[in-house]
């Protein structure tokens, strides 16, 4: 009886820590503070925008690394800018290359970046498209790349990117954040990418990070049900054993 | 009396691990001659290959492995850590998605929590603690010379299990626990709590472990196959909110990779790899046709390529049926679908003999439970069929892929004619009349 009794306690306390311990892995805000940069405030509730991210990866003895964006902007909104932010350097920009892609620099000259400010040409594109196709309640689709320079086994890195500002509801935006595990010492960067509207903006917030810190996290964060799942069994193996303990005591006793 | 049928047992038990541990040998010898290590990826003539596997997130996105190992890539860990890195890996829009449920990738993740070098560190030192602690469990009454002896025979010199450490295949951790659940059904009989979630663990990391549901339940556990139906639903919900889609996207994501092993999408592996039924049917095919008429035919039925292991599925649970086949022969049929049911089961699928192995070494339960001083001629026939089976699973790949199947096949076949052939019943019954 005494045993069961434990056993109760002990269950409903190990319960207890595992629901809190999943809690403030996956769902407490602070601990998602940690991994991802923190979002804007700014909303954009009266379009529709989708960012999609995706990003190629090369082996080592190519460059440069693309990470593509595709933007999705409404046409029938003709007052934006396409802006890049740079939080810590301001050391870079965009270009617009055949694909119509905005390119974004970094390479090892300059401390670390390449700068080519071609943002007027951008607009112009956006504009000449907006006249030669008719139809304003097609979205219009903005490719935006950014191209590392040359990589190197050292110092690799992790490419964070969220969106921000954002539409309504999830279903408009959807971020699909590569894993990553890109090899450039050269690259050390926080900024924004987006477009903005009157009042607001929408976009893309990167932030390259150690790997060894923010993996770990996203990893320890997935496998808090394994870990849940491993903390039962043993316990429960503990209980066992403390079970047939009590058994042989009983037993030797008599 | 018993003391001579316990004899005899373990006479037969100690041939049979000679025997598995001189063709262990000689495999290894073979290997040897020809070079253990091969530049050709996915080639299963040598004991290990090179794997060049990407795990691609989107169209655009490729991760590149790396070796963790000197040459060794170890492809299915690092699929599958690439698969937990991924924001959303069961998303439609990915070349391809895990084959397994959300739970099953949290334990992947756990491994890869500090780096993929340690992750592999822990992944081997599991392996191989599982299948020792395993290995003992089942030949505790031997002495600590035989049970080294099988566990070279069966585990270190086994060339399928190598095969799938050499893959990375978490196969080597996942078969001890079915292992366990065994050895517990037939010298217990009551499994427990803790019972149910090892079971939803192994059916999470490897789904076609579910079949073996099947077998208990026809030996009428249900309470222990309604516990593990709980806890893995629940795990999986829980680890499903991690993997940012629907509960509901990711069962059909996961059902549309596991049917894809089964049909004619991976028709082309399947052709050069498969060491299931379907072997023997594109074997027989090939008999009487044209290899690329026959490649032809199943390109375009996605039907004749999932028969026969179906077929064999089939055959497996009439035999589970029978409470009157001696349980280790059901335990080993039901053992044998991990390779014969889906039609890509590559070579290092026939690791679970390893665990069949440990069956048919079984001890008796209770010495007083002999009653005769002989083992029975049927069981003697299927377990001389079985100990071949399990042989020639270590033999090279060019032998064992099309013998293996069409071994298991036969034994199937055999253990029905004995034991389920009305005509064979009948006589049997005027026998014990007369």
């Amino acid at each position: 009886m005494i045993f069961k009794n434990q056993k109760s306690i002990g269950g409903v306390l190990l319960c207890l820590f595992l629901l809190a311990s999943f809690w403030e892995i996956n769902l407490s805000p602070n601990f998602n503070k940690k991994i991802f940069a923190s979002q804007t405030t700014n909303h954009v509730t009266d379009i529709k925008t989708e960012v999609i991210c995706s990003a190629l990866q090369n082996s080592l003895n190519e460059s440069p690394v693309v990470f593509n964006f595709h933007l999705q902007i409404p046409r029938d909104q003709n007052d934006y800018t396409v802006f890049t932010l740079d939080e810590q350097t301001g050391n870079y920009s965009f270009v617009v290359n055949e694909q119509r892609q905005i390119v974004f620099y970094v390479n090892k000259q300059n401390r670390g970046y390449e700068l080519t400010d071609l943002g007027s040409e951008f607009y112009r594109e956006i504009a000449q498209r907006q006249k030669n196709i008719d139809g304003s309640s097609i979205n219009d689709l903005i490719d935006v790349g950014i191209v590392f320079e040359t990589l190197d086994k050292k110092g690799e890195k992790i490419i964070q990117i969220s969106a921000y500002g954002g539409a309504p509801s999830p279903s408009t935006i959807k971020i699909d954040v590569p894993r990553n595990v890109i090899s450039t010492s050269a690259c050390k960067y926080q900024g924004r990418m987006g477009v903005e509207l009157p009042g607001s903006e929408v976009g893309l917030e990167i932030t390259v990070m150690d790997p060894s810190t923010t993996m770990r996290t996203i990893a320890l964060r997935r496998s808090s049900v394994a870990l849940m799942a491993l903390s039962f069994l043993i316990f429960n193996i503990l209980c066992m054993r403390i079970k047939l303990r009590n058994v042989e005591n009983l037993a030797s006793d008599e | 009396m018993n003391k001579t049928y316990i004899s005899k047992r373990r006479q037969w038990r100690f041939a049979v691990i000679v025997f598995q541990l001189i063709a262990q040998t000689s495999m290894w010898i073979f290997v040897l001659a020809h070079g253990m290590y091969s530049e050709k990826p996915f080639d299963f003539s040598k004991i290990s290959w090179l794997v060049r596997d990407t795990t691609w997130f989107s169209i655009q996105t490729i991760y590149r492995q790396v070796p963790l190992l000197g040459k060794h890539y170890f492809g299915d860990l690092q699929v599958y850590f690439g698969f937990v890195a991924d924001p959303n890996p069961y998303l439609g829009d990915r070349v391809i998605n895990p084959p397994i449920p959300p739970f099953g990738l949290s334990f992947y993740s756990l491994l890869n929590v500090w780096s993929a070098h340690l992750g592999l560190a822990m992944y081997i030192a599991l392996a191989v603690l599982c299948s020792a602690l395993v290995t003992r469990l089942w030949l505790k009454a031997e002495s600590l010379a035989i049970q080294a002896t099988a566990y070279c025979g069966l585990v270190l010199l086994n060339t399928s299990v190598l095969m799938s450490v050499d893959r990375g295949n978490i196969l080597l951790i996942v078969l001890p626990i079915i292992g366990y659940l065994f050895f517990k059904t037939l010298h217990f009989q009551n499994l427990s709590g803790t019972d149910a979630l090892l079971f939803a663990i192994a059916i999470s990391l490897k789904p076609y472990f579910a079949l073996i549901v099947i077998f208990f339940v026809f030996e009428r556990k249900y309470q222990f196959v309604f516990r593990t139906i709980v806890y893995g639903l629940i795990s999986n919900v829980l680890s499903a909110t991690l993997y940012g889609d629907s509960l509901f996207d990711i069962t059909r994501t996961i059902l549309r990779s596991q049917t894809g092993y089964n049909n004619s999408d991976s028709l082309l592996f399947s052709i050069r790899f498969s060491t299931s039924a379907f072997r023997v049917l594109f074997d027989c095919a090939n008999l009487f046709w044209d290899r690329e008429y026959a490649i032809h035919f199943f390109e375009n039925s996605h039907l004749m390529v999932s028969l026969p292991g179906v077929m064999y599925l089939a055959l497996v649970v009439i035999i589970c049926s029978r409470r009157k086949i001696p349980m280790w022969v059901r335990m080993i049929s039901i053992l044998s679908t991990s390779q014969m049911v889906v039609a890509a089961s590559p070579r290092y699928d026939l690791s679970w003999c390893f665990i069949g192995a440990l069956v048919l070494l079984q001890q008796s339960k209770k010495l007083d439970d002999v009653s005769t001083d002989s083992i029975p001629g049927n069981e003697m026939t299927i377990a001389i069929i079985c100990a071949t089976g399990f042989v020639i699973g270590g033999l090279p790949f060019e032998i064992s892929k099309s013998l293996s199947p069409l071994i298991w096949m036969f034994m199937v076949s055999v253990v029905c004619v004995i034991y389920l052939n009305p005509g064979r019943k009948r006589s049997q019954a005027q026998l014990d009349i007369f």
